[in-house]
């Protein structure tokens, strides 16, 4: 009986003009989307390589001490998937004057949205009339007295409807994957396969939600008007309304310190106060310790060098001047550093907090639950981000501890060496990104997954206690 | 005409799907309200810590614009702090937060309830207009009692018009009527002008959408089809043509990556720095001062004319594709219309550069007098229709003419037997 009722369902959908309609538009759409996007990747990939060499060559040519970290920046390869799910705006172009404000006002159009917005949509128009044009009809009643459990009843009608719209949803998919894997040539490796499969498994779960959704409004309604528009206002809801205001709620129930004021603050502690301390210190220990190396901040570099070269009095004081003198700067920095960290740290949990409690609010919709999982599969989301910035920050260190060694081994050699001297950086480590493996993937997005399967239970459950309550008569 | 318009009215004023609509509307408009009023205070608390203190103050920082409330658009962006030193400009986030779901969601304000749900409601009150009609033979006695088609078809626009913007009007009208009523709003006549500009685009969009939705009310049968077919044709107008124009501009006409010019102006000025270093080495120290911030001078104004017409094309190419659905001329104007678009943040950025190259021998230590106050006036509703917004509002205009006039001679024809 299961059987026949899936299959009846499928058919009668399969016949009609929505399914047409949806079916068309789901590949056409799937395919133009992947393909502008995978053409903005690879212009996107094209700049990174570009910018790599450059950076490279640079640091080969005005390598030295002073700015050695102004000098190079991890940078971060852009993300294959990003074809499909776009996941995080980049914040680079909304601190640098130069930017493009286009990207900030105007979303554009990947595979993400067209499941959460448009797929969802046509899920819940595809089921409104399923159980409510039965009963309009008069079928439902037939059926019932004709000795058809209820729970199968919801069951085939569940079943019927995910299967009918999660076939040309599929098509759609496999068509954008085709698209990327002979168009483009993207390689279909283990990792990229799974990660291919596990967003259409997530998406399969998302529409599944909607296709409930629709049957659960068709039950409790009398009529398919009824249905539908009760069908939207859920949706509408669901998609547009709860994960869009969530962080503007939490926003406003978890405050932070402003941004700008702790960037000003920590850039006042590490730069003019600093700069200030270290001068105090150097003076008092010149005019104590050093008075008879002269009045070494107006000394010319050249005269200098000079002096150091012909009086080996002089070399050996400078040398130990120098010596202290780093100390010093080295001691003050990390006074300063960890004065500035403590007002970083605090603002970095307090906005961590915020940013959780925003999490859990999307995560109350299925909408925000597919965003996290997808992104977080993906890895354009706030996972990856933090992944790289992890990643980038153990690549700051080793960089400036092969800086440190490098500069010291040539102020070793060559007492008069300077921060601004030309310091050969040639063998320093080089950034690699890796992002996370499928497998930490997958595991983190564990309970995203299980609250789309959640949802997937929740609203045919709820059909179903719906129509257990129907009175035939 | 009247008649047909006043039953349409009647007939639909109990209706659940009248009440739904309502009940939504009110919903998402206090929704919105209460999401974007506390955003905005955030944003102005924060304006109050990072204001400069001192009139003469090197840095720039704009205000919230209030009717950010109703469109937030770029607003966030416009009011970063701008720091002008002889060495560029530095851009520093005057954000609360980084947090980063913001720019995972949408913003749910004005323009968006307008775009999306406002459309949504427009098609779910006239996709049966005719065809339900058609469906219980009433329509055949309609144009039996020898009305004239035109005016059927005008009087149902005009009813299901006003059914779909009344609660519309009544909900935002109550909200601007709440915002002028807060002290920090400062409801003066450019924000009362604005809101009413606002509505007026709203209306017109509604206009647009409940036209739509009677063309396909005209050529479908059954309201089952209708409704497919207006649902089809939202996801169309208001997200796909829209969200796709943006994407097929950034892969026709590439602009360069932010990353990329941070970077390029990074290594200009460590460049002019560490030549300038060299040269003093042997010419003594503070001799090469000038050169140096001349040469980065040089550089930075170098990038910017090279980005900028780059970056103009994209914009006029993605407004252009935009164009081909009202949403996306709505989305224009909108922005534009309450000084949150991207031609404002453009002005703005135009005005700050003018501002450093007016006072740049002040920041270069050269002229110690000081600094001249930075004015910057938002762009007037004259201008903003001389550039972008008179095409916008042609856009809707033929939209709107397009849809019903299609409509009408469909329904002409329509033939009853």
């Amino acid at each position: 009986m299961l059987r026949e009722l899936v299959l009846k369902e499928i058919h009668d959908n399969m016949v009609n003009l929505r399914f047409v309609l949806a079916s068309a538009a789901c590949i056409v759409l799937i395919v133009v989307s992947v393909a502008i996007l995978e053409a903005a990747y690879r212009a996107l990939e094209r700049d990174y390589r570009v910018r790599v060499v450059q950076q490279d060559e640079f640091i080969d040519r005005y390598g030295h001490m002073n700015r050695a970290q102004w000098l190079a920046r991890a940078m971060r390869e852009p993300e294959l998937f990003q074809s499909l799910v776009l996941g995080l705006r980049s914040d680079s172009d909304d601190n640098n004057f130069i930017s493009n404000p286009a990207a900030a006002l105007l979303p554009r159009l990947d595979f993400a949205t067209i499941v959460m917005v448009i797929a969802s949509l046509v899920a819940v128009l595809f089921t409104y009339s399923s159980v409510s044009g039965e009963r309009e009809a008069g079928t439902l009643r037939l059926m019932l007295a004709a000795g058809l459990p209820r729970g199968t009843f919801i069951l085939g009608k569940t079943i019927g409807g995910m299967v009918s719209m999660l076939l040309p949803f599929t098509i759609g998919y496999l068509a954008g994957i085709l698209y990327l894997v002979a168009g483009a040539g993207v390689p279909l490796d283990g990792p990229t396969a799974a990660v291919f499969g596990l967003i259409l498994a997530a998406s399969w779960l998302y529409v599944s939600i909607f296709t409930g959704l629709g049957l659960f409004c068709s039950s409790t309604s009398s009529t398919s008007a009824q249905a539908v528009l009760k069908g939207l206002l859920g949706w509408v809801l669901l998609v547009l309304v709860m994960p869009n205001v969530s962080p503007f709620l939490a926003a406003q129930l978890k405050s932070v310190p402003s941004a700008a004021w702790v960037e000003q603050a920590t850039e006042r502690i590490t730069s003019e106060e600093r700069d200030r301390i270290l001068e105090d210190r150097a003076t008092g220990m010149r005019t104590s310790r050093y008075a008879d190396l002269g009045d070494l901040p107006h000394l010319r570099k050249s005269d200098i060098e000079q002096k150091v070269a012909a009086d080996p009095v002089f070399r050996e004081r400078y040398a130990s001047y120098s010596r202290e003198y780093e100390e010093i700067v080295r001691t003050v920095n990390v006074e300063q550093g960890e004065k500035a960290g403590r007002i970083t740290d605090e603002f970095r949990k307090a906005s961590e907090a915020q940013e959780r409690l925003a999490t859990l609010l999307a995560s109350l919709s299925p909408a925000g639950d597919l965003t996290f999982l997808l992104t977080r599969i993906a890895g354009t989301g706030i996972e990856a981000e933090n992944h790289w910035a992890r990643m980038a920050a153990e690549y700051d260190n080793a960089y400036w501890s092969f800086v440190e060694a490098r500069y010291k081994s040539e102020q070793a050699a060559h007492p008069a060496f300077g921060s601004n001297d030309h310091l050969d950086l040639r063998g320093r480590p080089r950034f690699s990104y890796r992002p996370e493996g499928i497998g930490e993937r997958l595991q983190a997005g564990l309970p995203r997954l299980c609250a789309l399967v959640f949802f997937v239970v929740l609203f045919p459950a709820a059909a179903l206690l719906s129509i257990r309550r129907y009175d035939v008569r | 005409m009247i008649s047909i318009m006043k039953k349409e009215i009647l007939e639909h004023l109990t209706t659940y799907r009248f009440a739904l609509v309502t009940g939504l509307m009110g919903i998402l408009m206090a929704v919105s309200l209460l999401v974007c009023l506390g955003d905005y205070r955030i944003r102005l608390e924060n304006y109050g810590v990072m204001q400069p203190r001192d009139p003469g103050s090197p840095d720039v920082v704009l205000p919230p614009n209030p009717l950010s409330v109703l469109v937030q658009g770029l607003d966030p962006r416009l009011g970063k702090v701008y720091e002008l030193t002889s060495r560029g400009i530095t851009v520093h986030s005057s954000e609360r937060t980084i947090n980063r779901l913001f720019s995972l969601f949408a913003v749910p304000d004005q323009m968006f309830i307008i775009k999306v749900v406002l459309a949504l409601t427009a098609l779910l009150m006239s996709f049966d207009a005719l065809c339900g009609e058609k469906e219980q033979g009433t329509l055949k006695l309609l144009l039996a009692s020898g009305g004239h088609r035109s005016d059927i078809y005008a009087g149902k626009f005009l009813g299901r018009y006003v059914l779909t913007v009344s609660p519309f009007v009544i909900s935002y009208l109550a909200c601007v009527f709440a915002l002028g009523m807060l002290p920090d709003i400062q409801a003066g006549g450019y924000f009362l002008g604005r809101c009413a500009v606002v509505l007026l685009v709203a209306l017109a969009y509604a206009a647009v959408f409940t036209a739509l939705g009677l063309l396909i009310s005209s050529v479908a049968h059954a309201s089952e089809t209708s409704l497919a077919l207006s649902m089809s044709a939202w996801v169309l107008l208001v997200f796909v043509i829209p969200e796709a124009g943006p994407g097929i501009a950034q892969a026709a006409r590439s602009v360069p990556a932010a990353d990329r010019v941070e970077m390029e102006t990074r290594q200009q000025t460590i460049r002019a720095i560490v030549e300038r270093i060299e040269r003093e080495k042997v010419n003594g120290y503070g001799t090469d001062g000038m050169r140096m911030v001349d040469e980065i001078r040089e550089a930075n104004s170098h990038l910017m004319e090279s980005y900028r017409p780059k970056l103009n094309d994209q914009i006029t190419l993605a407004d252009v594709l935009m164009r081909w659905s009202p949403a996306g001329a709505v989305t224009f104007l909108l922005a534009d219309a309450t000084n949150t678009g991207i031609a404002e943040e453009l002005r703005l950025k135009d005005a700050v550069v003018l501002h450093l190259n007016r006072n740049f021998n002040r920041f270069a230590g050269i002229d110690r007098t000081p600094f001249e106050g930075f004015h910057y006036e938002r762009a007037g509703l004259g201008e903003i229709m001389s550039r972008t917004g008179t095409v916008n509002v042609i856009v809707l205009t033929a939209f709107f003419l397009g849809f019903l006039g299609f409509g009408m001679g469909l329904f002409s024809r329509y033939d009853p037997r």
